[in-house]
């Protein structure tokens, strides 16, 4: 009994699907097309690999920095300095009254008595007199809800921090993050201009090596079109090599981008460390890596319909 | 089952392949088709299998007007009729089976099914031991039987074959008329344009002759 290629022509008994059938035997015929082209379509695979694995390991990249933000991010502070002599019981009833506000997670208390005494421990700079004044103010650390904190910095809560009187200063200290933030927004809206870049650069590499294999089989396409095939039949083996086309690509730009992120995923962290840092540069998880795959062949189905477009009405009869 | 009302055919460039051709066919009837080489045989059944489309006038299969078949329904009007093309049209690197097995492929039918019906076609035109040969290996008159088997292996109402013994021996020539015969017997309608004198000699039946695109005689009752 023949096996293999053979059963899938129909000899094989059980497989009596005739539309299973049919696209089993297209997609012999679609890979058999490739198998026939090695070198060109190496060549496309290649192109492709790229093309879709330099986005894609851009995007992972960027998403890992949105986990860095998140770190920096999370717990951003703002320092409220309170009057001078203001009492320590009135700061303790800021606080209290703070800590209810929605848009505010947490209230630290540092009593200026408490700052100036270990300040004194550290530099060894002893006050003098007991009854001289203090020259530091009792500060609140407040940490905003990271939900509604408004990254441009000059929003409500500002506003109603500085509304309480006994509020001197608020002093915002982490700008610097904000202006990375809005630079990797910059970034990403880049890597996305790129990626469609790309992505339509890819539709028409595909296109256009679909073209040439139909090209290379005109005859036999006619032959098919004479006898009643219709332009999904013919159209079906093509069709099924800009899909593997595609399959391929992605399984190459996956792991091109696997590549990518194990080289520097050790220097990462000697950095991160050295800001003592728990980032690490995690590679994106296998259903990222599947999208990629599956986005691929899509595109390569899709191309290769482009590509059969033109020539498939070439042998319909014309009317004047 | 065919008819012609004045059917004109200019193809584009201005060359005429037709000129106000009418005549018609009987549902069961076997009709040869001749006149000299250009005068418009090939041309008359492309227009019948909608591979060309008339200039002018109307020509009916079945009772249907072509003209108002759709181009998305031109592949099961071609499927539902068997044409024999003067060029085979093989696919050069199929098998014998594989080329047989086309139209029942795109029909849709399952594998056991094919199986049957195409090792019965090829056996009708005697290849049954060519089944695994790649057309391109078989000789000139091999090709145009296994152009003939893929005709009849879709059981279609009519069968058109445009000089289909054109590369074959007297011996076969009769062996395959004879074929179209049979197949005539059972109900097939039966067009074959030929310019094989001894054909129309050896096979006494209704010819049209059709010179420089007009039909000369034959044309039946119209
Ligand atoms: N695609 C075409 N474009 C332009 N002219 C064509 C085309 N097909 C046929 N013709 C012209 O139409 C006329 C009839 O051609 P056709 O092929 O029908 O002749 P025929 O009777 O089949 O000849 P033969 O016996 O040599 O096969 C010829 O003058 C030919 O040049
Ligand atoms: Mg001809």
């Amino acid at each position: 009994m023949a096996r293999g290629a053979a059963s899938l022509t129909g000899a094989r008994r059980g497989l009596r699907n005739p539309w299973l059938l049919a696209h089993l035997r297209a997609l012999r015929d679609g890979w058999s097309q490739l198998v026939a082209n090695v070198l060109p379509t190496g060549v496309s695979v290649a192109v492709m690999a790229i093309a879709i694995g330099l986005p894609a390991t851009l995007f992972a990249l960027l998403d890992n920095q949105r986990a860095l933000f998140s770190e920096w991010g999370s717990q951003p502070t703002l320092s409220v300095f309170l009057a001078h002599g203001s009492p320590e019981g009135e700061a303790l009833r800021i606080a209290g009254e703070w800590r209810k506000q929605e848009q505010i997670d947490a209230v630290e208390v540092i009593f200026a008595s408490k700052a100036l005494a270990q300040f004194s421990a550290a530099t060894g700079f002893s006050q003098g007199s007991d009854d001289a004044p203090n020259p530091l103010p009792n500060v609140l650390i407040v940490t905003p809800d990271p939900l509604t904190w408004n990254h441009r910095g000059d929003g409500e809560l500002l506003k109603f921090l500085r509304a309480e009187p006994l509020v001197d200063s608020v002093l915002v200290d982490f700008e610097w993050i904000e202006r990375l933030r809005s630079f990797s927004a910059l970034a990403e809206r880049g890597v996305w201009i790129l990626g469609v870049t790309l992505l339509l650069t890819i539709v028409l590499v595909i296109g256009n090596t679909v073209r040439l294999l139909v090209q290379e089989q005109l005859a036999e396409i006619e032959v098919l079109k004479l006898v009643g095939a219709t332009d999904a039949f013919v159209r079906r083996p093509f069709l099924y090599s800009g899909a593997i086309h595609g399959l391929l690509a992605g399984i190459l730009a996956a792991a091109m981008l696997e590549v990518v992120f194990a080289v520097l995923a050790g220097p990462v962290a000697d950095l991160a460390s050295a800001y003592v840092s728990e980032f690490r540069l995690d590679s994106p998880g296998s259903g990222y890596l599947a999208d990629l795959i599956a986005l691929s062949a899509t595109i390569g189905w899709l191309g290769a319909w482009l590509g059969t477009l033109r020539t498939l009405h070439q042998f319909e009869p014309v009317t004047e | 089952m065919i008819r012609f009302d004045n059917v004109s055919k200019v193809f584009p460039g201005g060359n005429e392949g037709l000129r106000n051709v009418s005549f018609s066919v009987e549902p069961g009837e076997f009709v040869f088709l001749t006149g000299h080489s250009g005068a418009g045989k090939s041309t008359l059944l492309r227009l019948i299998a909608l591979l060309e489309r008339a200039s002018r006038g109307q020509v009916l299969v079945d009772g249907r007007n072509l003209a108002r078949v759709e181009t998305r329904d031109i592949p099961a009007h071609r499927r539902a009729l068997g044409m024999i093309f003067q060029e085979h049209h093989l696919l050069a690197r199929r098998s014998a089976f594989d080329n047989v097995a086309v139209p029942l492929w795109v029909s849709g039918i399952g594998p056991s099914e094919i199986r049957k019906r195409v090792r019965a076609a090829l056996d009708k035109v005697s290849l049954l031991h060519k089944e695994h040969a790649i057309a391109s290996t078989l000789s000139s008159g091999e090709q145009q039987r296994v152009g003939i088997a893929r005709a009849v292996v879709n059981r279609p109402m009519m069968l058109l074959a445009d000089e289909p013994t054109g590369n074959l021996d007297p011996t076969l020539s009769r062996e395959i008329i004879g074929l179209f015969e049979q197949f005539n017997r059972v109900g097939v309608t039966v067009v074959i344009a030929t310019h094989d004198t001894e054909v129309l000699r050896l096979h006494p039946r209704r010819t049209i002759e059709l010179r420089e695109g007009s039909v000369v005689s034959g044309a039946g009752e119209s």
